[in-house]
Formats: C-alpha cells, structure tokens, sequence
C-alpha cells in the first residue's frame, strides 16, 4: 500500500484540514513558530561553549523560505509515490536532519537559520497518520466481542437441528445463563424428552432450575424426568409416550374463548387448530398467525389492520361453498380466525395422475367453486390465491368449500419484508404478474390453470425456472387440454381454453356464466353416458355420480 | 492473492432489533452474510445460526481438506454446508416454537487464490469494485427479479414496484433448498461487498460505487455505506462486509513493520 492509497490521504477532509492548517501556519509563522524559534534557538545555545552571538544573516529568510517550500513539494509530490513505511522513516530522517543543521548551524557557525517550521511541516503527515489510526482502531474490537458471545448460542441451536444434542448442550453451557439461553435450553430439555433420553432431560433442567427454580413448568419436568430415570429402560419406554410432548405445547391451552384440542396443520403464516368454542359447543377451526413475529414496529400496526379489514370483508360471505368466518380476534400477539371446521381433504393429491378424479366430478366440483366466487365477487372480494390447495372436498358428504378467503391478501402485495416465501406462481394470472390491477377475472384464471390440473394431471405451463414461467404465462398462448387427454370433450376444452385467455376480457367475466356452461356440459356429458357408456373411464364417472343421486 | 476483510452491521433507523449477521475468516478466506426474518428474536437466531454454523463448517473442511485448490470442490463444500445450515433452522424451528417461521437469506463466499467461490440464497447481494465500475455479481431470488428476468417488468419499473422483498428462495422454509453458486476471477485491487437488502434499498448502485471511491480504508468504507443508507432512511437493518484483494506484496521490509501501514 502507498501513502497516497490511505484513507487518511485520500479522505477529503482531512486534506482540507491539512491545507487549512498550512494556510494558517504560514499565516501565524511570525508569530507562533517565531516562539517556537526562539525555544530551540534558547536551547542550542546553552550547549555552544563561548556565550552565543549567534545572528540571522541577511540571506537567512531567505534559505527558510526555500526550505519551507521545498518541505511543501516534498508532501505534495514525494511523499504519495512512497509506500507507507518508507514515508515515515523518510519524513522522520527528514525532520531530524533539518533540526540537527539548524542545530550545528547555531552552536558551531554562530548563524541562526529559522528551520524549525520547515522541519514541523515535514514532521505533520507523519503525526496525522499515527493520530488517525488511534482514532481509528477502536471500532472493530466491539464488533468482536458481541459476535463471539452469540457464536456459542447459534452454535447450539445448530447443533440441536442437526440432532447432536450433547453437542447442543455443551455448547450451551459455555455462555452465561440468561432468560433467553434458559428458553432454548427448556426447548433442548423437551428433545431430550423426545429421544426418551431422560437424565440428560433432567440434567438440562436441572442447569435451567439453577437459574431460576420456577422457569416455566421446569419444577414439575424436572420430577418427571427424575421419575423416569429411577425406572428400568424398559418401563421409561413405555411411559415417553406419555411424558413426550405429542402434539404442540399449545394444545389444551385457550385461545381467546377457544380451547385448543389439536393441531390440524400448518398455515402460510402459523398454525392450524381444532378447536372448540365452550360457551356454544361449536367445533371450529383455528387460524393463528403469528403477526407480531412477521411484522415489527409500524409494519405490525399496518398488517394488524389489514388482517382484521380482510377477515372483515371475508367474514361478509355467507355461502355454502365458502367456509365461514366466524370470529377474529388477537391474543399475545397471535392473531386468530375461528372458521367453520370443514372435513374432507384439499384438492391437492387429485392434481397428480393416476390420482385424477373421474371428469363428471371434477367439472362439479368447479362449477360449485365458480358459484361461490361469484357470490363473493358480487360482494367485491376477490379470492387472489385460488388453487388446489384451498378447495376443500368432502367425498362422503360431496360438499365443496372455497377457504382463505382474502386471507392471501395479507401476505401479498405489502411493501416491507414479511418473511414470507412465496412458492411457484403456477396459478396467478397475468396481469397479476405484470403488476396490473386484478379483479375477479384472475380469479376465474386461478380456477382454469387449476381445472386443467383437475383434468389432466399437470399444470398448462411448465418451466425450468421461475422466471421462465412467468414469462410463459405472461406470453405463451395455454395449451389444448386435449393435447395431454385426447377423450376430453371438446365443450370442456373450450371452456378451459376461455379460462386462460390472456387478456381478462375475452374470458368469462362472472363466476355463473362458467358454472352455468359447466352444469350445461355435465347434463350433456350425463345423457351421452345414458346412451352410450362403455370406456373404463366413463364407469368410473357413473360411479362418481351416485352420491349426487342419494341427496336428491 | 492476499485478503483483507471488514464487516459492519447496523440495526438503522426504524428497527430496534438486528437480524443481520456477518462473519469472517481471514485465515481461510471465508465470508458470510446473512438476513433473518421472522419478527423479534426468531430473525435474529436464524440469520446468526446460517452464518455461524456456515462459517465453523465451512472453515474446519478447507483447513483439513487438501483439495483447498480445486474450484468446483469448494463450491460444492458452499452448497453443502448451506443445505445442512437449512436442515439445522427448520429442525431448530420445529425444536423451538418460538422459532417458528424463521427463515433467513444467506450469502457466503470463499476467496480463494485469484478466485471468489460464492453461494447464495435470497436477496442479499453481492458486489465487486473493479477499475471504479460496481458490478452486482449475484441475482435475487425475489419475485421481483423474476419478473424482470421473464421481461415483464423493466428495472426501472422493479425499483418502483410493490412486493420488493417476497422471496421465492430462502433457508428454513423448506428442506428442499436450491442453492445458487458460481465462481468469480479475482484481480488484484478488486473490492467485493456482501450486504443486505437494508443498504441497497436505501442506495441505489451509483451511490453505493460512489461510497466505495471515495474512502480507501476498508472501515472507513463500511462506516460510510452504513451512515448512507441510515441518512437515506434506513429502515431496515444494514449490513455490509467488505473483501479487498491485493496481489501478494513483494516488499514488506524492516521498514515497513517498524512504521508501515495497518
């Protein structure tokens, strides 16, 4: 590194400081280096033996000028070619050499020559570079410390996601305890548990108990796992199931009015519970999200309002295809949603093939998914996420409900970090990847790209990468549905067709149009049944229409 | 090739916590980055689990390993020890419930001889200075950038557009991770910058090439890009790591020990 290439050279202002000071260095030379003159010259003297007559000649401020300026040119063209080191040891030979000619020239010629302004001038970049790198230093040491204190903590947590839980915990050990390190450790206790493995359960609790005996549940945990260690292995074996934690430490607990009675599932943003409402007896599913863990500060006031404006608009819909929103509500920064509790599964294992259902079905099923959404996009509420995965069908009762409803918007659409991961956009339309207002035509979009998955096993676009299939969807006329099942009725394809259009305007503007020419195609597709009926698949789809029979 | 590195992070204006992370190992040449998410204390224990883990991992295999030259054996070291950093935040997270839901981006470079092997997942960047120009050497998994790969949108509209920071990848959503890795040539005076997306939503690259060129020291550098993006708003955390390549010097004397530079 040369001198020219640190910081404190290159840095602008300490340049115009430097210039600055020089300017008034030159300025109060007269006086302040004058004082300064006078010192040395006070201190040469005493050591020239006669008493000193020493005198400035005539050319004498002259010969200072000249080594002022050449002190200048030295700092503003030698010295930035130089590489740090011998910068320094340069201007410091330098300096002395200057101050030891002054010197001599005093206590040996009797000639007073004042350099002492020169040799400071030469001394000065030295001095500020040793200033700055004082100022400098002290940040990183801070930076260091507090790393080194956490690297401990995530070490453990690593290793406890890597299953070496003796690791985990020795790691553990390392740090001083604080409430924190006593969560994680509670939560390493319990995986303990888990493995069955219950003295080293009791030993983490019993390090969590030293800290604070009354730690959550520790005391009780604790004689437990005590309990269980005094038994033969064989016995503990037997009694984990009932110590282990199967289902979350939330089951059993209340939920705003709820009682919590299992887990159902996981969410896009938490979980999902069975739960039951006490004072009615009502069995409902609870929708928890945990806003005050995605959102901070401002971003939380903004995604509460937004999570309770939209649980409001969805909780407008009442709609037998759609699964009603009973009640909203917030609890230690848990936000919930009480909906009706639907049985039956989502659509998603029937996108596969060899899982597809017989074509009768689907086509009902569709149709009663475009009743619902038009139903709620006459309420103006727009679904945005519609997809296999949140249409939910019970076979036994033959019911469809439309789920999470608006609740897609909450997660789209926001300005700030929401932690949220989006997936593959298989089914949104368009104009919602080209950034341009949706309505409820993307919507009927949605419901195509998933009709055409319901029909055929697989998605009407398909891509190596993200990008290329939004471009493909943004771009790429839809494929014939027949292309992948030449038996698919041309009515049927023609209706998918009209689902994908490009541009919203060609396809079919209102949900009833399209449960309208499904219902007409299925009547159509029944009667040809009637008449005809021999291909497997046909059978299967007579068989399909049985439940629908016994309703009426 | 010799590597001098310098890391900062800030929490900024708006946040009162930091869920960026950024280590470095001088000795081995490794570099890590990493932006959590998940509210409150999850972000934080998800980024800083990535980048510790990544870093022990990744600095026990190259010194033990005498393969330490072979290019496409050190990103394959990256991509593994990445995946198993993902494994280690979702079974963490099922471990913890107050865990749940955290995630994290993450980048991590080695530098290597006249080489940058580096691994990336989500939205934090990377950078490289070379001749004054400022090139972005990684690509965001974003939404965004997706949109503007697929030609649906244009940059310019991108810095406009709403839904900036939806992932389409990061670590402790699923354990299917795909990491992206490539490998970079290295030229001497070439100065890399790691940072998350805190310090480039604030900057825009112009900015952030001018913050570089105007300081010489790497600290200097950081403490200036970090106050950038804090006086352009800073309302995320801001974090920035610095790597500067110098070409192996010849003349490192009695002289310069005794008075040479830092």
């Amino acid at each position: 590194m040369t001198y020219k290439e640190m910081a404190f050279w290159r840095s602008e202002q300490t340049l115009g400081v430097f210039v600055l000071f020089l300017c008034l260095a030159l300025q109060s030379s007269l006086n302040f280096f004058a004082g300064w003159e006078q010192f040395f010259f006070q201190f040469a003297t005493t050591f020239s033996t006669p008493p000193t007559r020493a005198f400035e000649p005539g050319w004498g401020p002259g010969l200072a000028f000249t080594a002022t300026a050449l002190a200048g040119l030295y700092i503003a063209w030698v010295l930035p070619q130089l590489s740090a080191g011998w910068a320094s040891a340069i201007s410091l030979g330098l300096v002395a050499g200057v101050l030891l000619l002054e010197f001599w020239a005093l206590t040996v010629l009797n000639l007073w020559f004042k350099l002492v302004f020169p040799a400071t001038l030469l001394g000065l970049p030295f001095a500020a570079q040793w200033l700055h790198r004082l100022l400098a230093t002290p940040l990183a040491p801070v930076q260091q410390k507090l790393a080194s204190e956490q690297t401990d903590r995530m070490m453990g947590l690593a290793l406890q996601g890597q299953g070496q839980l003796d690791m985990a915990f020795e790691r553990f050990q390392r740090m001083p305890m604080t409430a924190t390190l006593a969560a994680d450790l509670y939560w390493l206790a319990m995986d303990y548990e888990r493995q069955q493995r219950f003295d080293k359960a009791r030993a983490a609790y019993a390090y969590i108990g030293a800290f604070d005996a009354n730690f959550k549940d520790v005391p009780e945990r604790l004689a437990n796992a005590a309990a269980a260690t005094q038994m033969p292995p064989a016995s503990a074996a037997i009694s984990a199931p009932l110590d282990a934690p199967q289902i979350t430490p939330e089951s059993g607990q209340a939920l705003g009015r709820y009682r919590i009675e299992s887990k159902l599932g996981k969410g896009a943003m938490g979980m999902v519970f069975l739960a039951k409402d006490p004072k009615i007896g009502r069995r409902v599913a609870l929708k928890t999200m945990a806003l005050s863990q995605t959102f901070d500060g401002l971003e939380l006031v903004d995604a509460r309002d937004r999570f309770f404006r939209e649980a409001k608009a969805a909780g407008c819909l009442q709609h037998p295809g759609i699964v009603t929103i009973f009640d909203v509500g917030e609890e230690q920064g848990l936000a919930y949603i009480a909906m009706e509790y639907v049985t039956g599964q989502n659509l998603q294992p029937h996108c596969k093939p060899g899982q597809l259902m017989p074509l009768p079905r689907v086509v009902s099923i569709v149709a009663r998914v475009a009743q619902a959404l038009a139903y709620a996009h006459k309420n103006k509420v727009i679904h945005r996420d519609i997809k296999p995965a949140n249409v939910m069908y019970d076979l036994v009762t033959d019911t469809v409900k439309v789920t999470d409803f608006g609740i897609a918007r909450i997660t789209d659409g926001n300005k700030t970090k929401t932690g949220v991961v989006l997936g593959t956009p298989n089914y949104m339309s368009p104009e919602q990847l080209t950034g341009r207002t949706v309505d409820g035509r993307s919507d009927l979009y949605a419901l195509g790209t998933m009709l055409f998955q319901l029909l055929v096993g697989a998605l009407p676009f398909k891509a190596t990468t993200i990008s290329e299939l939004m471009a493909k969807i943004a771009t790429e006329p839809a494929p014939d549905v027949r292309q992948f099942r030449a038996e698919i009725p041309e009515d049927l394809a023609r209706i998918v067709a009209r689902l994908l259009e490009k541009s919203p305007e060609k396809r079919y503007q209102h949900g009833e149009k399209l449960a309208l020419d499904l219902t007409l195609f299925a009547t159509r597709v029944q009667s040809h049944v009637s008449c005809v009926g021999s291909t497997p698949s046909v059978q299967v789809a007579c068989r399909a229409t049985v439940p629908i029979d016994l309703e009426l | 090739m010799q590597f001098s590195f310098y890391a900062l992070t800030d929490p900024g204006q708006v946040r009162t916590n930091n869920e960026d992370a950024v280590v470095f190992d001088e000795g081995s040449g490794v570099a890590i980055l990493a932006d959590g998410m998940g509210g409150y204390n999850a972000g934080e224990v998800a980024s800083g689990m990535a980048v510790t883990f990544i870093k022990s991992e990744l600095v026990q295999w190259l010194n033990t390993a005498n393969w330490q030259h072979d290019t496409n054996l050190i990103a394959r070291g990256i991509g593994i020890c990445i995946d198993r950093a993902n494994q280690s935040i979702l079974n963490a997270a099922l471990s913890n419930p107050q865990y749940a839901g955290m995630g994290t981006t993450v980048v991590a470079g080695v530098f290597k001889n006249n080489c940058l092997i580096l691994g990336h997942v989500g939205d934090s960047r990377c950078y490289r200075l070379r001749h004054g120009k400022l090139t972005q050497i990684t690509k965001d998994h974003s939404l965004l950038q997706e949109q503007v790969d697929a030609g649906l949108l244009t940059p310019e509209q991108a810095l406009l557009a709403p839904g900036k920071n939806l992932l389409t990848r990061a670590l402790g959503v699923d354990s299917e991770l795909a990491v992206e890795i490539h490998a970079h040539e290295v030229q001497d005076n070439d100065l890399f910058l790691m940072c998350s997306d805190g310090l480039t939503d604030m900057l825009s690259d112009l900015e952030i090439a001018s913050c570089m060129k105007k300081c010489a020291h790497l600290p200097e550098m950081a403490a200036e890009l970090i106050s950038g993006a804090n006086l352009a708003g800073g309302r995320d955390n801001i974090s920035a790591l610095l790597a500067q390549a110098k070409a192996t010097s010849t003349k490192s004397g009695l002289i310069s020990n005794l008075f040479g530079a830092p």
